[in-house]
């Protein structure tokens, strides 16, 4: 599954990483090619911010926590979200050296790969193995597949906006996440951007207009 | 706005859909990285590699350069969000819903009315006093505690004045119909409502729930 290709121990890490440790050359990092190279200082030059994860204590509080658990647990999120830390060179590493190779041959057990890189060992490996690691089944229905026994037949994306917002507030180009009006959907709209879709939004600032 | 995949989730979790989470998670980890280098959009998935690298038993003693900032949807996140307001100087444990910033009016904790998997909750517009419109057709009291629209107000400020006016309405009228007998949360009872799940799932969710609580910060080095 993993293939050792060279695993040179970064420096300086450790529980006393701090700020002075970023002198590590390119966090530590060894390309394998110019693509990761170029990725990587297109990475690092954007803003990182840490996931924000759901709040026990906040969703007591506000009474949603059954709610919001029991629905994070149908997707099989519950252990994924558990709280933890972010750390530069593991983000940069990763996404500078991630590939997915989708295929499309075939419908029946079609061979996705997956490759990236963690501390400069390469990881290549089925999308099935991917999952199993993380121990989720590689099952499921995905909305947009090209596979058609993959789409959900009673999935219709309008009716179930209208369903959630008010019928006023129904705009066919825009689904604001703040017209939801149900505070569990709202929550779990929110734990679900801050964490696996990770993705700093304006409601990040003050506000809650994303 | 929200993307589509986010939308596909909500209807999956709300209808009890298997999803093939780990295709997602990998389809979108890689158009975070694939932005053009012009693009200068944040990353906030640190968190979640860190998930997958202990997965494969990357040594997480090897971390460098820890994303520093708030790793919670607290309170103080939410309130910062205008998601919710605090409720009163005499409701310190209450909270009021917003959406759109003042439109509706629901205090909190309330999990008979927010228990999403009720369809009824969904586009709760009940007559429950803790709901109230803000509109201006002074329209009889039963009617406005049920409406919670305005359009013109969507997006808009609103002014701590007619924040103030809301809650001073709401309590005039709970108290009113406190007053007539009429006690709106104790016809919300587990038989009308059903769906009430067993002590079973109680349980696993009283696991579940301890599994994502840390007492102290997130899981990894200092």
């Amino acid at each position: 599954m993993a293939s050792k290709r060279k695993s040179k121990e970064i420096e300086g890490s450790g529980s006393s990483a701090s700020r002075k440790q970023s002198t590590v050359q390119n966090h530590g990092i060894k390309f394998k090619d110019h693509e990761q190279r170029n990725m990587y200082k297109s990475l690092i030059s954007r803003t990182i911010f840490p996931c924000r994860y759901p709040d026990v204590n906040a969703m007591d509080k506000l009474g949603i926590d059954e709610h919001v658990i029991r629905l994070l647990y149908r997707l099989g999120l519950v252990e994924m979200l558990k709280p933890m830390r972010g750390f530069e060179n593991f983000t940069y590493e990763f996404l500078s050296s991630l590939s997915f190779t989708k295929d499309r041959s075939k419908t029946d057990n079609p061979d996705h790969r997956i490759t990236f890189q963690l501390l400069n060992v390469d990881y290549k490996m089925s999308l099935e193995t991917f999952c199993s690691e993380l121990g989720l089944a590689n099952v499921g229905y995905i909305h947009d597949s090209w596979d058609q026994s993959l789409r959900p037949a009673d999935y219709y994306p309008v009716a179930f906006w209208k369903s959630i917002i008010s019928s006023n507030q129904y705009n066919s180009r825009s689904n604001k996440a703040s017209n939801i009006l149900n505070p569990v959907l709202r929550y779990l709209q929110k734990v679900i951007t801050c964490t696996i879709w990770g993705r700093k939004e304006g409601g990040m600032m003050g506000n809650d207009g994303e | 706005m929200m993307g589509n995949d986010e939308h596909f989730m909500l209807w999956a979790m709300l209808y009890n859909h298997l999803v093939n989470i780990c295709y997602y998670l990998i389809d979108y980890l890689v158009s975070i990285a694939i932005k053009k280098p012009d693009d200068k959009g944040d990353i906030m998935i640190g968190g979640i590699i860190t998930f997958i690298a202990r997965k494969f038993g990357v040594n997480m003693s090897k971390g460098i350069n820890r994303i520093e900032g708030n790793y919670y949807l607290d309170l103080d996140t939410l309130t910062t969000m205008s998601f919710i307001r605090t409720h009163g100087p005499s409701h310190n444990f209450q909270y009021e819903w917003r959406v759109n910033r003042a439109n509706f009016l629901i205090i909190l904790p309330n999990p008979d009315i927010t228990n999403p998997e009720l369809v009824e909750n969904l586009l709760y517009v009940g007559t429950n006093p803790q709901v109230r419109d803000d509109g201006d057709d002074g329209g009889d009291e039963k009617e406005v505690g049920a409406n919670l629209y305005n359009e013109q107000e969507v997006g808009g400020s609103y002014s701590d004045e007619r924040w103030a006016w809301m809650q001073t309405e709401v309590q005039r009228i709970h108290t009113e119909q406190q007053r007539q007998g009429v006690e709106m949360a104790g016809l919300r009872n587990d038989v009308q409502r059903g769906n009430r799940i067993n002590e079973e799932n109680n349980q696993m969710l009283r696991n579940m729930m301890q599994h994502l609580h840390l007492q102290g910060p997130p899981y990894g080095p200092q």
